[in-house]
């Protein structure tokens, strides 16, 4: 019952051109176009190769997947989309045309994943001891897979081990032996892939070290009557907490003739000055400045000695009159040999923790104890039932026989006794 | 001393008749079971068996609606067929439009043979059975070459001879491949379109048999049987020894409709097939024996023997009508049921009634027995006891309610 049709009239499909792979981020739509010509009877379909799914056929949409759609343009392109693609799209897709032989061409679709950094194993702000050792961690995920690279914050350069300075550095893990105060700073892990947005993360090294102080002048001379300033330098982190004593110890009472302040220059950085106004008899002598921290203490010395005031009148006769002394008096030559500086004792304290880790015991609920328990209640009553049947009709058939017995009993004695 | 003695045998032996009725009871309740288990892989076996199809004898044409519609869907006179449309005509045609009604999943019917084999030139027939379809499609695709070859109840390939068959239920989707060639063999999927998918994969072989391969059925080709009598057509399957590897299940066909007692055909409502059974020996001996029991005027036809790697063989069934079908059927379903009720209670009454018979004789000799008083008379009443005991034993092995080994203790 076929109807013959001229050869002349239906062409053989075939493809236009190949179909154009295509590469887009997760949550955008992906397009895949396959451009038939001389079409005529024949359908076109789109399938999924790796699952071997049908995905439509001509117009229709066969797969229950909400994303797929197809469209198509007087019946030579046709454009297979899939919203809101996800990572598991990827793959090969094949456009398929009803000849016979069937005539297929396939295309790929490409789904990339912007970078994200993975809060595990990914380094949290670090506090360490100056000395030891460091290793930053950053990972990421995405499509293709992210290049990590570290940055320091500010344009700081980046200290390598082998003391060279780099301004970024390439890998997942950023290693800095024998760590030094001037590590301290933010550290930057970029991830990029080449899909935007790239991401960074800010990862603080902070390093802790006891105090240190710096005197630039340990000697001062002074004029009875005039003013004078003491001046210390200290590293410390934490933060320490600045000081000034005589040589006696006592600590010099703010208010009065003395001020002091304290002054951050940098990060761990700070200048320590003592101002004295007027000077007196009583000032002359020796001074400390003291800085303390969680992790030590330290300080330096400076000797303050009285200059003569007439020394300050004759200015021209200055340098003359001190060489003289210094002739003359040979004894007052060794007296600033003994201002020396007294280096600090560094002291550790340790932390000591101690984790407790209880764990409490979970009681196991008897579940399957009560369900047989119920179960064999409920035998034992169909076992009841069972056993209290026969028993019922026994009994009830006993009672009707005795009774057809005792009839019985009453007709024979007579003959009986006839026969003895 | 002896009127305890007495009321002991009244109560004793009553209860035993009773035990050990309901022992027999229980014992023959449990045979009956038995067969049905024994049946059950029976069932197994034959529900191997393979869906019908049409066309499949070329000297009996098949319904024309099923071709015309056939001719009609892969018609390439149509120009630009709405095939999406197509589609959503036929679902609205087979049910209510959904009412945003959350389906069951399908799933698929594993009891389906998953590797078919047809000769060359005949007609494959691979079915695929889905429970719960709902609001999904089945399709079919060939593996090979990722080709569809149908969707729905449309054939979207352009070779005509793959069409898909539905049931009215839409359970039972069969890929027919008509005129099946060597190249057609290879794997084809069924496919459901849930999301993800699932499909069920099934092999197809196709074989090139030797020209002497063929089916004989025993007998003359034309069969005269009577109302009411039974048919027995015998099928040998002559082969040769080089293709005995690929032997598979032989069917028997009435004119276009495969005979099968597990499958219901929707369009064979006629075959009563109760009264229809088939044994195949697949052993060294190809052969295939359909019986049909009370043989009725609706079982006059073309009986078709189709092995799977040999040519079929054909007989012509004529039942003859001697008497009305309708009043033989019910006067014979009738005669059954009373029969076998009428049975059991008279085996039931005669249990009792011979029980009490015997009872009241052995009653009367133990009344004689106690009007002697004297104390010599004891070991007489203990001998007549044991009698009375031995009577009962042979009572009960009269009716078989024992085995031959077993004695009643006292």
């Amino acid at each position: 019952q076929r109807v013959e049709v001229p050869a002349e009239v239906i062409v053989d499909p075939k493809f236009s051109s190949p179909i154009v792979n295509m590469t887009a981020p997760v949550g955008r739509d992906a397009f895949l176009t396959c451009v038939v010509q001389d079409l005529g009877p024949y359908k076109v379909a789109w399938l999924r190769v790796d699952t071997q799914t049908i995905l439509t056929i001509q117009n229709h949409v066969i797969t229950k997947n909400q994303r797929i759609g197809i469209a198509n343009s007087e019946h030579k392109t046709w454009t297979m989309r899939i919203k809101d693609i996800k990572e598991s799209d990827k793959g090969w897709y094949m456009c398929q045309i009803n000849t016979d032989p069937m005539k297929s061409q396939m295309g790929y679709l490409d789904v990339v994943v912007p970078p994200d950094i993975l809060d595990y194993p990914t380094s949290t702000d670090m506090v360490v001891r100056e000395g030891s050792n460091v290793t930053l961690k950053c990972a990421a995920t995405g499509s293709p897979e992210p290049t990590i690279t570290w940055r320091r914050e500010s344009g700081v350069p980046i200290e390598l081990a082998t003391g060279e300075e780099v301004m970024s550095i390439e890998g997942t893990d950023l290693v800095i032996p024998n760590v030094r105060r001037h590590h301290m700073g933010a550290y930057l892990c970029i991830a990029s892939n080449g899909v935007p947005p790239s991401v960074s993360k800010r990862i603080t090294l902070v390093v802790h070290f006891p105090p240190m102080i710096t005197v630039q002048n340990q000697l001062i001379g002074a004029v009875e009557g005039k003013g004078v300033t003491l001046d210390c330098e200290s590293e410390a982190y934490p933060k320490s907490i600045n000081y000034w004593t005589r040589e006696r110890g006592e600590i010099v009472p703010p208010g009065g003739k003395y001020s002091a302040n304290v002054t951050e220059i940098g990060g761990y950085r700070n200048s320590m000055r003592l101002h004295i106004n007027p000077l007196t008899q009583a000032e002359f002598g020796s001074y400390r400045c003291v800085a303390k921290n969680s992790l030590g203490d330290t300080d330096g010395t400076i000797k303050l000695y009285r200059i003569p005031p007439n020394a300050v009148n004759y200015v021209e006769n200055f340098e003359a009159r001190h060489k003289g002394k210094k002739r003359t008096k040979s004894s007052e030559s060794h007296h600033p040999a003994r201002a020396q500086e007294h280096s600090g004792e560094d002291m550790e304290n340790p932390g000591k923790r101690k984790a407790d880790l209880s764990l409490g015991a979970e009681s196991i609920d008897s579940i399957y104890g009560n369900s047989a328990a119920g179960s064999r209640r409920r035998q034992d009553l169909g076992g009841v039932l069972l056993l209290l049947l026969p028993v019922a009709v026994a009994v009830a058939m006993s009672l009707a026989t005795a009774g057809v017995m005792r009839e019985t009993q009453m007709t024979l004695p007579p003959q009986t006794l006839t026969h003895v | 001393m002896a009127m305890e003695g007495k009321c002991f045998g009244c109560i004793a032996t009553p209860i035993l008749v009773i035990m050990i009725s309901i022992s027999r009871a229980w014992t023959m309740q449990q045979q009956h079971l038995s067969p049905a288990i024994q049946q059950h892989p029976a069932v197994k076996s034959l529900s191997h068996l393979v869906d019908g199809n049409d066309n499949l004898l070329p000297m009996v044409s098949a319904p024309s609606s099923i071709d015309n519609d056939y001719v009609y869907i892969a018609s390439v006179n149509r120009k630009f067929p709405q095939f999406g449309n197509s589609i959503d005509d036929e679902r609205e045609a087979e049910e209510q439009p959904p009412e945003e009604t959350t389906y069951p999943p399908p799933v698929f019917d594993f009891g389906m043979p998953r590797n078919i084999t047809t000769r060359t030139g005949h007609t494959a027939a691979i079915n695929c059975r889905v429970d719960n379809l709902g609001d999904k499609s089945v399709s079919w695709i060939r593996k090979r070459d990722l080709h569809i070859l149908t969707a729905g109840i449309l054939t979207y390939t352009s070779d005509e001879r793959f069409k898909v068959v539905r049931t009215a239920d839409s359970k039972d989707w069969t890929l027919h491949v008509k005129y099946a060639q060597p190249r057609d063999s290879g794997i084809y999927e069924c496919q459901v379109n849930t999301e993800p998918k699932i499909s069920m994969a099934f092999r197809l072989n196709v074989i090139v048999t030797p020209p002497d391969a063929k089916a004989i059925i025993a007998g003359p080709t034309d069969l005269y049987v009577k109302v009411g009598s039974s048919v027995t057509l015998t099928c040998h399957v002559k082969q040769p020894a080089t293709s005995a590897q690929d032997i598979g299940p032989i069917y028997w066909y009435r004119g276009p409709y495969i005979l099968t007692p597990f499958v219901a055909h929707p369009n064979d409502a006629a075959i009563d097939l109760q009264r229809i059974s088939m044994e195949s020996t697949l052993a060294e001996k190809l052969q295939s024996r359909l019986r049909i029991a009370n043989a009725q005027l609706l079982d006059t036809g073309n009986y078709t023997c189709m092995p799977t790697t040999a040519e079929a063989a054909s007989v012509v069934v004529n039942v003859i009508n001697d008497e009305s079908p309708a009043a033989m059927q019910k006067s014979r379903a009738i005669r059954t049921s009373g029969s076998m009720r009428s049975s059991r209670l008279v085996l039931l009454l005669a249990m009792v009634a011979s029980s009490v018979v015997r009872w009241l004789i052995g009653g009367q000799r133990i009344g004689s027995n106690s009007c002697h008083d004297s104390c010599s008379n004891l070991s007489t009443l203990h001998i007549n006891y044991c009698n009375l005991r031995a009577k009962i034993t042979s009572h009960l092995k009269e009716h078989r309610c024992l085995g031959p080994g077993s004695t009643v203790e006292s």
